[in-house]
């Protein structure tokens, strides 16, 4: 973490966030939030339908879920 | 000594006590977040409801807080069929609904009702403090909820009456998380929005896409080499007397690191205290008990709100009223106003006006509008028998050549 006190400021130039991490951590970081959106893309309907089915208080039937018509 | 902090802050003190009197008489009310300001003009327009080709629904509601559906589309000219499989679960502090679609996007959402009951003694006295989330409406609730000061709610007239449904306006503090995930890449979007609606006020704060170890354009040695990017605003309304409020928002898109620009907008919106109930249609005869949903008689029965975005000149402002419990109608006009500039060209002053309304009735509701640029449409839902909802729409937009260009769309809907 550098904090570079530089003398002249540019006023063109945005304020820099003074954080600096290495390609590798960066690398790292950006590969595990890809791996992150794949797994929320792929669990957060079945997280819901888990959730749904364990909370509600007359248990519906696993039959249900797949047969909208069942009873 | 603490004589002289004492008198260090009485000031303070003084301020925060009258600020709380103010609150008590009830001068300023509740305005609810920014992005209602124009919510009942968007419920009285048929444009979110129309449909193109035909669709079928089916809802499974497994139990008062889970809920599936399946959703077929076919018909419409631009899109190809699709099919949709949406689940929904409510909780009494937080509520999740994901939709995904046979292409593989999933649109998902989030959210958490903290629990936050203002305590001053005049808001919902009787609630604990998880009840006053949106989805929630306990049946339980005493008639009068709003102030010592009002009188009797004069909209329950008859003795077998339905209680009055909580203020559409309330203090909440919500975190949402709202995910568009597509199998597309760089097509997706998460945001965090934390949503505060306090008793006279509203802050809203939004992040898109926040990305905090971006790679800056140029890089420096021995400098940072992160940058901050996404879509930040902040949005806030405030009441400044019963009937007025004022807000504004502020937006930062910074998709790049060295492309940063920002919006602004500014808003108003005027929306008094009712001081007559509504009244039942007048087709129904005197004294009979009305078989409409109870309105709470403290939310405003017209409203109006402008935006106006400083950067794009874009205005917009919209009227809204309630003519009796089964009938509203709304107003809107949206206006593009630029001026001459060298950089961007010539100045234009473009604008659509829109008027609408909407019918309620016990087994159907109706929307028809009309708008400038020639376009007239409307949608009807209909309850042709218990769990069984029917829909059609039309559109003509009669400036387009030949006629004009129709759509029509056609939905059911079944509870199973």
């Amino acid at each position: 973490m550098s904090s570079s006190g530089t003398a002249e400021r540019d006023d063109k130039q945005p304020t820099t966030y003074q954080m600096a991490i290495s390609e590798e951590t960066r690398d790292r970081i950006t590969k595990f939030f890809g791996f992150a959106k794949k797994a929320l893309h792929v669990a957060f309907i079945p997280l819901v339908l888990y959730i749904g089915f364990t909370s509600s208080s007359p248990r519906p039937s696993f039959l249900r879920l797949i047969s909208p018509l069942a009873a | 000594m603490a004589d002289f902090v004492h008198q260090l802050l009485s000031p303070l003190t003084y301020v925060s006590e009258g600020l709380s009197d103010l609150k008590k008489r009830n001068k300023l009310s509740c305005t609810g977040p920014f992005e209602n300001l124009h919510r009942e003009t968007k419920g009285v327009f048929p444009t979110l409801h129309l449909i193109q080709g035909a669709k079928f629904d089916i809802t499974s509601i497994m139990s008062p807080n889970f809920q599936v559906s399946h959703s077929f589309n076919w018909g419409a000219a631009q899109q190809p069929p699709s099919y949709h499989f949406s689940a929904g679960f409510q909780a009494k502090e937080y509520l999740m609904h994901g939709q995904i679609d046979d292409q593989g996007t999933l649109q998902a959402r989030a959210n958490y009702f903290w629990p936050y009951a203002p305590q001053t003694e005049s808001a919902l006295p009787h609630l604990p403090p998880h009840a006053h989330t949106e989805h929630q409406y306990d049946p339980n609730l005493p008639p009068k909820q709003h102030g010592e000061n009002e009188p009797a709610p004069a909209a329950a007239p008859a003795a077998p009456t339905p209680p009055t449904p909580p203020a559409a306006n309330k203090p909440s503090l919500t975190s949402k998380l709202q995910a568009q995930l597509t199998n597309q890449p760089g097509a997706s979007m998460i945001q965090y929005e934390q949503d505060w609606v306090g008793e006279t006020c509203a802050i809203n704060l939004k992040a898109i896409n926040p990305n905090p170890i971006d790679a800056p354009a140029g890089r420096t040695v021995g400098g940072s080499n992160t940058a901050i990017t996404g879509i930040y605003s902040i949005s806030g309304l405030q009441s400044i007397t019963s009937s007025i409020s004022v807000g504004g928002e502020w937006v930062l898109q910074r998709l790049r690191p060295d492309a940063a620009e920002s919006n602004y907008t500014v808003a108003v919106k005027y929306a008094p205290k009712p001081t007559t109930p509504v009244p039942p249609p007048s087709s129904l005869p005197a004294g009979f008990p009305s078989p409409y949903m109870p309105i709470n008689p403290s939310d405003p029965s017209e409203v109006f709100a402008a935006t106006y975005a400083l950067s794009q000149g874009v205005l917009q402002a919209s009227y809204w009223k309630r003519l009796n419990q089964r009938l509203e109608v709304a107003a809107d006009v949206q206006m593009l106003v630029t001026p001459t500039t060298a950089a961007a060209g010539p100045g234009r002053r473009e604008g659509i006006a829109s008027v609408g309304f909407k019918l309620d009735t016990v087994y159907a509701t109706m929307r028809g509008m009309f708008d400038t640029m020639g376009r007239v449409s409307a949608v009807l839902e209909e309850r042709m028998a218990p769990g069984l909802s029917f829909q059609v729409c039309g559109e003509i937009d009669y400036a387009k050549g030949g006629g004009g260009v129709g759509k029509v769309g056609l939905g059911f809907v079944l509870e199973a």
